[in-house]
């Protein structure tokens, strides 16, 4: 082939695998993404650069696209005898369904990588779909199912050495226990969470395993601590470039005020975490600065601003359909003692 | 950590340009060998074996390779019938790929090789850094019974296949001798797991320690390993093994007794070689007399028996710890490093400490975060108030049940001023209970 003006050669499949490996290798998962959409229909049959694909659009995001893909590319990886790839591909196809709600097809997706991942003596990925179905089964209300699979998953961690991996699933199982009322027991599940993070130079998870042992700290009333511990992980996810969980450490410090009564600086940390949550699109996350700041409100004695923030929060909750939370603020909201409003 | 090799045996010169671009790839350091491997180290380098247009040498060159090593490796040729193929198995080698064709197999094939090398490189630094961690020497304290304890745990330590029973309140440190025994002994290379065996109710429990078969109940939709299993050649550490069920309890005796465990709904005998470090907070003993512990698996678990002192009786050791915790914290806080007035040390060292060095590290914690002082005082730390029955009342603290249990039987007896069989009645449970609730003592009123 010759070269024309303003037009590249076309690159070999090798090439292509080659630099989109390079631009993943450098956490530039946009990029690849982009490189790798750009020549689909040559890659679909090639177990590896298909699979990365489906990486690159999971992890930049675009799931129901990776979905959409794995789809269509996952029969051929089960023909190939690239036993790797099809296994990266599962666990890819259980992650994009994750991602979308659809955890049905998340479990499936999960156990079938599970299944491929033991029968190949592939312990990385035997910790990582355990991990994942515990969060699943948390998610549906099992805890105890939930920590039935952390417990493996952090044995096949321990047996690998991965540090990291210990991290996020003690922080998991810290969740799981923390929600079965366990308070004590969660905070020392989220020590040893930063503990690992440390070890595998994770400040991020340091930082997260931080905001974990303020949230504790909060349902045990101890706002003194809450506060100290949110302040800081919030300032740690600043330094990081992380705006959505500053915005959540910094809300856990408002609440903490709120509980101390120091409504004003209360006040002031809960208008930041609702406007940074919403100019980021964090609709979960502006939904609790919001019901935050409705109770702020309300123990300020303004019980019809707290009805304006709640009914906001309502309607996000709805829109996520998180039934629990929408059925408890509805609760909350009967409580506000609207007809002796001082507003 | 250096990175794994690709050891290159070119038999022939084709395929000559592909092994720097692969290792390249694959970030594996390419070593070219002009004769057989034979030395390779298993741990640290994939082999392959290249004969494009050569492939009859193949079968011999593979014997002589495994029969030298055990490292991992693959042969590659131009082109190959089911002849060579099985041969070159047969003698040793772990997969065959004929290029160009195989190219994709044989990067694939490399790569999980390359990923296997270095996991086990993470594994081995992995348990050195555990080991660092849990050192003899970073267990701190110079108080008699510490030391008698300690010294049992020292001699069992290179007996790998010793249970080890470790009793102690709550927050004494049972867990951190757990792992001092796992990673200072022979099975350090390998897993310490640790389950909490009152965290999860039975069936969980059942289906967590020796896994389950497909369809071995309801939810059973794969086959799971248990923890022993996952535990395979290291150690398993079963805390509150006194809220083992009665029929768990049998099952944990056989797995003791046969080493080996039966999934779940499997037929299957499985073989495991794993040591057992148990620990409690309740009197077995006590158990034992009321029928709630097997006497035989108490016998089985109570080889050698490490009896962990309440902080209350290892005063020596307070401060000394506490400024190993002030240390600790103030480095994970970025702040310096503050000292102890004498009042503080007095402090410290009089208060009874219910919630042991667990209690003792949150204090200090505590005091690391919100009292920015080069100097502590008594004043800078906050105690949870700590009860008659000599327990924190912290009760915004989620508790055992057990726990609770036991403050409501210390508090009944204090109310009738150590009357046993008085508490018994007012509590409405008989004495023998109380007295294994108040942790065995059986002398008399």
């Amino acid at each position: 082939m010759t070269d024309r003006p303003g037009m590249s050669p076309e690159p070999s499949l090798g090439e292509v695998r080659a630099r989109a490996q390079r631009l993943a290798a450098a956490g530039s998962w946009t990029e690849a993404s982009e490189f790798l959409l750009q020549h689909s229909a040559r890659i679909h049959a090639h177990p590896e650069t298909a699979a990365l694909l489906a990486e690159s659009l999971v992890r930049t995001g675009r799931a129901r696209e990776a979905r959409e893909w794995i789809a269509s590319v996952l029969p051929l990886i089960e023909a190939s005898e690239d036993r790797a790839s099809l296994r990266r591909a599962t666990v890819l196809n259980g992650a994009a369904h994750f991602t979308l709600g659809e955890l049905d097809l998340a479990r499936r997706g999960f156990t079938e990588a599970l299944e491929l991942a033991r029968t190949d003596g592939d312990d990385a990925l035997v910790a990582r779909a355990m991990n994942n179905l515990g969060a699943i089964a948390n998610i549906e209300g099992d805890r105890t199912g939930a920590l039935a699979l952390y417990h493996l998953a952090i044995s096949a961690h321990q047996r690998l050495g991965n540090t990291r991996g210990l991290a996020e699933c003690f922080h998991n199982m810290a969740i799981t226990i923390r929600d079965l009322g366990r308070l004590a027991e969660a905070d020392e599940l989220e020590q040893r969470s930063a503990e690992f993070a440390r070890d595998a130079a994770q400040p991020l998870l340091v930082s997260i395993a931080r905001m974990g042992r303020a949230e504790l700290a909060l349902r045990r009333g101890d706002a003194t601590f809450a506060e100290a511990t949110a302040r800081r992980a919030a300032e740690e996810f600043a330094a990081a470039g992380e705006p959505v969980r500053e915005a959540e450490a910094t809300r856990l410090a408002g609440v903490a005020c709120t509980l101390s009564g120091r409504h004003r600086e209360a006040r002031v940390l809960l208008d930041f975490a609702v406007e940074r949550t919403r100019r980021h699109g964090a609709v979960l996350h502006e939904a609790e600065a919001l019901r935050s700041r409705a109770e702020l409100h309300a123990a300020a004695g303004a019980p019809r601003a707290a009805l304006d923030d709640a009914r906001t929060a309502l309607g996000l909750f709805g829109q996520l359909r998180a039934a629990q939370e929408s059925a408890a603020l509805l609760r909350w909201i009967e409580t506000l003692p609207l007809g002796a409003d001082a507003d | 950590m250096t990175p794994a090799s690709l050891v290159v045996r070119a038999i022939s010169d084709s395929f000559g340009e592909l092994w720097p671009a692969l290792a390249a790839e694959l970030g594996l350091t390419l070593e070219m060998a002009s004769t057989l491997p034979t030395t390779v180290d298993p741990t640290r380098a994939v082999v392959v074996i290249s004969a494009g247009g050569d492939e009859a040498a193949l079968p011999r060159a593979s014997r002589e390779m495994r029969a030298g090593s055990d490292a991992a490796f693959a042969v590659v040729a131009a082109e190959a019938g089911h002849r060579l193929t099985a041969s070159v198995i047969r003698a040793g080698a772990d997969q065959l790929f004929v290029l160009p064709e195989d190219l994709d197999l044989l990067r694939s094939w490399l790569k999980e090789a390359a990923e296997r090398l270095r996991s086990r490189e993470n594994r081995r630094s992995f348990a050195e850094g555990e080991a660092g961690k849990y050192t003899f020497e970073g267990i701190l304290g110079a108080s008699g019974s510490l030391a008698t304890a300690l010294d049992r745990v020292a001699r069992v330590i290179p007996h790998s296949g010793v249970t080890v029973l470790i009793t102690g309140e709550t927050g004494t440190g049972k867990e951190l001798i757990a792992r001092a025994i796992h990673y200072n002994g022979p099975r350090r290379e390998s897993p310490f797991v640790d389950i909490n065996c009152a965290a999860l109710p039975e069936h969980l429990l059942e289906s967590d320690l020796f896994g389950h078969e497909k369809g071995a109940f309801t939810d059973a939709s794969v086959t799971k390993p248990g923890l022993f299993e996952m535990a395979q050649g290291g150690s398993i550490f079963l805390d509150e093994i006194g809220h083992l069920a009665l029929p768990l309890q049998g099952k944990l005796l056989r797995a003791l007794q046969e080493r080996t465990i039966r999934r779940v709904g499997g037929t299957r005998s499985i073989a495991i070689d794993v040591r057992v470090i148990a620990a409690t907070h309740v009197d077995l003993a006590a158990a034992v007399k009321a029928g709630e512990f097997r006497e035989d698996l108490y016998y089985r678990l109570n080889v050698l028996p490490v009896a962990l002192p309440p902080l209350r009786n290892r005063r020596e050791d307070i401060v000394p710890l506490a400024r190993h915790f002030l240390g600790k914290f103030a480095a994970e806080y970025g702040v310096d490093r503050p000292t102890l007035s004498a009042g503080a040390e007095r402090a410290l060292r009089e208060r009874v400490w219910p919630g042991n060095i667990r209690e003792l590290r949150n204090v200090v914690e505590r005091t690391i975060l919100l009292a920015a002082k080069p100097v502590l005082d008594a004043a800078d730390f906050e105690f949870a108030p700590v009860g008659a029955n000599g327990r924190a009342s912290d009760v915004s603290q989620t508790v055992l049940l057990a726990d609770i249990i036991a403050a409501a039987v210390r508090e009944a007896l204090d109310a009738c001023g150590g009357n046993k069989s008085e508490a018994a009645r007012r509590l409405g449970i008989s004495r023998p209970r109380l007295v294994r609730l108040l942790g065995g003592g059986g002398g008399d009123d």
